[in-house]
């Protein structure tokens, strides 16, 4: 089986001090994996680490079986996109614009530039301000508009891309929120993307997630479904919390 | 208004037929006189002086109405406004064209090159004279820019000026050369002398001084080397012709009143406006004066 | 943004006629007073080769040496000295830095002091255009290497300070320069620091032009890159931009740019900080159209102060880079309190 994603052996280190220790991890195309983890647990270490941005101090990872630094950047950057939790932009770009630079590694005539950039804003609910200038947006708008720009980035991939998302809902308010993973869990299903997103809403990785990462201390503490995974008794193991677990009507498991 | 009366009236009329009639007389006695000279020098040259010190020479050969542009020093020596070129190592070539000069007179500092290459290339004749540093190289100037102005009579009668004068000058120098700093008073940058390569240093030479300064260009001292060294005689440039940068000087620095030339009263300002470009007659001028006061 | 969509269709249309303008004013204006049709013949007849003009030999001296090649230097200079500043205000995700930032104005100074100071006045002629260009380089090179890490990456806050502090040490030697400076090297010095288009050589002519046209199409093959760069480095680099390089081969290329303008011209302030600023304002910071638009705007306001300094007080000269502040200041004050609103929400 292919996978898009793999960890292999992964060791990563940061001033001298082993930040993260993964053994094995793998993602599959149209697999949407929630990572989670308390505050600390190496989370971001492990986006850094995928993204090239760090360096493992052992180990490798695979991006469709071929190691990620083999790539060329171009190429990686076709087929792995990153969503960052904030922006540094302070330049009056507008929304639209800023969702056309995701076409830099891309080589889009200009029509199908535009009619692509118009189906991603629509896609995430951005259209209606893709004219109003970036910096005027509130923080979940602008989080929704760089998703565009990410999911425009590997909107053109051979092989189907992986997109990393930090925290993608922590701007949302609630109805956008679900509207949002709804979205992505759509593009893994049916578009074959491969997520990969940290979350910290429990519930939300139950509901949407196919998969659980548990993050602790720099270990891959569990991996595997949600329903198994995430039991009273891990989360209390885990963030040192011991909650209640619910049952609803429509037969989901809930966690307060 | 005054009232004028008819008898006031015709006195005016035959003040004014007389008047008129010694004006026609004036007028063809002065014609008279400008066509005898013209035989001698007969070509009215449109002349462009961007030195102080060429501009000086030609004023005093008797060219100063030939003179249609000058940069910035020369203005303050010419008796009326002529067009201003600013300074003379930023000279605007179309600004020099313009004027259809029939020479342009500089030092070897005038510039920028390319302008210089622009006037070459529209022919116009320019000669540049070093900036001179002894009455020697003043007189060199002086014959070859008379050459070119056709006023060689006129330049051999100020050169024999210029050595009866330099002459005079030495008689008064005492046998024993004092020794001499010349200072400009640069107010809070303190205070800088004059070395071996400056028109300071020449106006101490034709004063028969010893320059106490060794090294070349002005370079800053403080009161204290100043008093160590112990000149006999301290020249203080002024940039105006008030010459009071001396007194300035001293009552600034008190100490220096018990220094050697302070105890002589020889402590003098000079007209640093004449040393500008290099030695030149106005430079003669201000060391007769000083010789004058000092010796 | 109804208002940015109008003046994005203007721009080109009225950015260049400003431009064209400002040729025809900087060929025909001038302390001689000529036919300005004729004036315009004569560069059609230097270029072409055709005998239109009815100026005499004296006046198309003035016209096809003097006015043609400064109008060219003006425009290749304006130009260069603009699209430096949108790059390094892009590069440091800056809309008020300016490219002295690395250091390269500060060395250039440097440079032309030295050889103004130290060298005969015969020699510094050639030498100070020689010495400004390598001062300038070489300086921007020590800057970007102070600001580099041992795993190679470049630390914009850095690179600011180290910026900062060559300026500091330049400045401190400049000042034992003017300390040790005869009264002419002085002036010379204070008017080199004012900039001025009159003393270039027709090499530094062609060299600046080169160097313009080279520096228009690099960085506009940089153009979506820049614009990626603005999001942050992390996120160019995960658009598959090699940022390290990228900043590198900008650095350097800016560096030689306002090196070269600097030796051509001395320093001519507040094109490359005003010029692509107000472009940004009106037009957005699109890379892509910032550039030849801020090139284009950058020719058109030197053109006008040159065409200022000389006609100003003539036949004298001002030194164009006193126009350019005198004028750019002010504009500059007035553009920030028209976006001070917008900037502090920034």
């Amino acid at each position: 089986m292919m996978t898009s994603l793999t960890l292999q052996h992964l060791n990563i280190a940061h001033d001298g001090r082993s930040i993260l220790n993964i053994e094995h991890a793998e993602v599959e195309p149209g697999e949407f994996i929630a990572v989670l983890g308390p505050n600390g647990a190496g989370k971001t270490s492990l986006f850094r680490a995928i993204t090239t941005e760090w360096k493992p101090s052992s180990g490798s990872i695979f991006l469709h079986d071929k190691n990620v630094d083999n790539w060329s950047r171009r190429e990686r950057a076709k087929h792995l996109g990153i969503l960052p939790q904030a922006s540094q932009l302070t330049f009056p770009f507008s929304a639209s614009e800023v969702v056309e630079i995701g076409a830099t590694p891309l080589s889009l005539p200009t029509d199908e530039l535009v009619s692509q950039t118009r189906f991603w804003m629509e896609k995430t609910d951005t259209w209606q301000f893709a004219d109003r200038l970036f910096t005027s947006l509130s923080g979940g708008e602008r989080q929704r508009v760089q998703l565009a720009r990410i999911l425009l980035q590997v909107s053109q991939a051979k092989k189907p891309p992986v997109v990393l998302l930090d925290e993608p809902t922590s701007a949302q308010d609630l109805g956008q929120q679900h509207h949002l993973l709804q979205l992505v869990r759509q593009l893994s299903h049916e578009a074959h993307f491969s997520i990969v997103a940290i979350l910290h809403d429990l519930n939300q990785a139950t509901r949407y997630a196919d998969k659980i990462w548990l993050l602790n201390q720099g270990k891959m503490y569990a991996q595997g479904l949600p329903q198994e995974i995430l039991t009273p008794d891990t989360v209390s193991a885990v963030w040192g919390y011991l909650p209640e677990k619910l049952v609803t009507q429509a037969g989901n498991n809930v966690l307060i | 208004m005054p009232v004028t009366n008819d008898k006031n009236m015709a006195f005016i009329m035959i003040n004014k037929k007389i008047a008129s009639l010694l004006c026609s007389f004036l007028v063809l006695l002065l014609s008279f006189s400008i066509s005898s000279l013209a035989l001698a020098e007969p070509i009215n040259h449109r002349l462009v002086s961007v030195d102080g010190n060429a501009t000086e020479i030609l004023l005093r050969l008797g060219l100063g109405k030939q003179i249609v542009a000058a940069d910035i020093t020369s203005q303050a020596l010419l008796p009326e406004q002529v067009e201003n070129l600013g300074y003379h190592r930023t000279l605007s070539a179309e600004g020099l064209l313009q004027l259809h000069p029939d020479l342009v007179i500089g030092s070897n500092h005038m510039g920028p090159e390319p302008t210089i290459s622009a006037l070459k290339k529209a022919n116009i004749p320019i000669l540049q004279l070093h900036s001179p540093t002894s009455l020697k190289q003043l007189e060199i100037n002086i014959v070859k820019l008379a050459s070119r102005v056709n006023a060689d009579s006129s330049a051999q009668k100020l050169i024999k000026q210029i050595d009866k004068r330099q002459k005079s000058l030495l008689k008064k120098l005492p046998e024993k050369k004092p020794s001499m700093v010349f200072l400009l008073d640069i107010g809070e940058r303190g205070l800088s002398q004059a070395g071996t390569d400056t028109t300071g240093d020449s106006l101490i030479q034709l004063l028969g001084g010893k320059n106490i300064s060794q090294f070349s260009g002005y370079k800053s001292i403080s009161v204290e080397a100043l008093l160590a060294v112990n000149p006999d005689i301290i020249l203080v440039g002024s940039r105006s012709d008030s010459l009071d940068s001396a007194k300035k000087l001293v009552e600034r620095q008190p100490l220096l009143q018990h220094s050697k030339a302070g105890k002589n009263n020889n402590i003098v300002s000079v007209n640093a406006a004449t040393l500008i470009a290099g030695l030149s007659l106005g430079a003669l001028a201000e060391a007769e004066r000083l010789a004058d006061r000092l010796y | 943004m109804p208002y940015q969509t109008l003046f994005r269709k203007l721009a080109w249309p009225f950015l260049g006629t400003l431009l064209v303008i400002g040729i025809i004013l900087s060929l025909t204006s001038g302390p001689m007073k000529l036919s300005g049709w004729q004036s315009l013949l004569t560069v059609w007849d230097g270029v072409f080769h055709t005998e239109l003009s009815r100026l005499s030999d004296y006046e198309k001296v003035v016209i096809w040496d003097l006015r043609w090649p400064r109008t060219l230097l003006a425009l290749f200079i304006g130009a260069l000295l603009a699209i430096c500043g949108a790059v390094t205000q892009g590069l440091f995700r800056n809309p008020l830095a300016d490219p002295g930032i690395i250091g390269v104005s500060s060395g250039a100074g440097l440079g032309a002091a030295l050889a103004i100071v130290i060298f005969p006045v015969s020699f510094s002629v050639f030498a100070t255009p020689v010495a400004a260009f390598v001062g300038g380089l070489v300086t921007s090179l020590l800057v970007y290497r102070l600001a580099q890490s041992s795993q190679g990456n470049t630390s914009v806050l850095i690179l600011l300070l180290a910026g900062v502090a060559v300026a500091a040490f330049t400045g401190a030697v400049i000042g034992f320069m003017t300390f040790i400076a005869n009264d002419q090297a002085l002036r010379d010095l204070t008017l080199w620091g004012m900039g001025s288009l009159n003393g270039a050589t027709p090499f530094m002519l062609w060299l600046s032009a080169l160097c313009c046209l080279c520096l228009l199409v690099f960085y506009q093959y940089c153009a979506k890159a820049l614009n990626a760069l603005l999001l942050g480095e992390a996120e160019a680099a995960h658009l598959g931009i090699d940022t390290e390089r990228l900043k590198r081969q900008l650095i350097i290329a800016t560096a030689i740019g306002i090196g070269i303008a600097v030796s051509a011209s001395g320093i001519i302030g507040f094109i490359s900080l005003v010029v692509p600023h107000l472009i940004r304002m009106t037009l957005g910071p699109d890379h892509q159209r910032l550039l030849p638009l801020s090139a284009i705007t950058g020719a058109a306001l030197l053109l006008l102060a040159d065409v200022a300094a000389r006609v100003w007080l003539a036949p004298a000269e001002l030194p164009v880079g006193l126009v350019t502040a005198l004028i750019g200041a002010p504009f500059f004050v007035f553009l920030l309190l028209q976006q001070r609103q917008r900037l502090s929400t920034l």
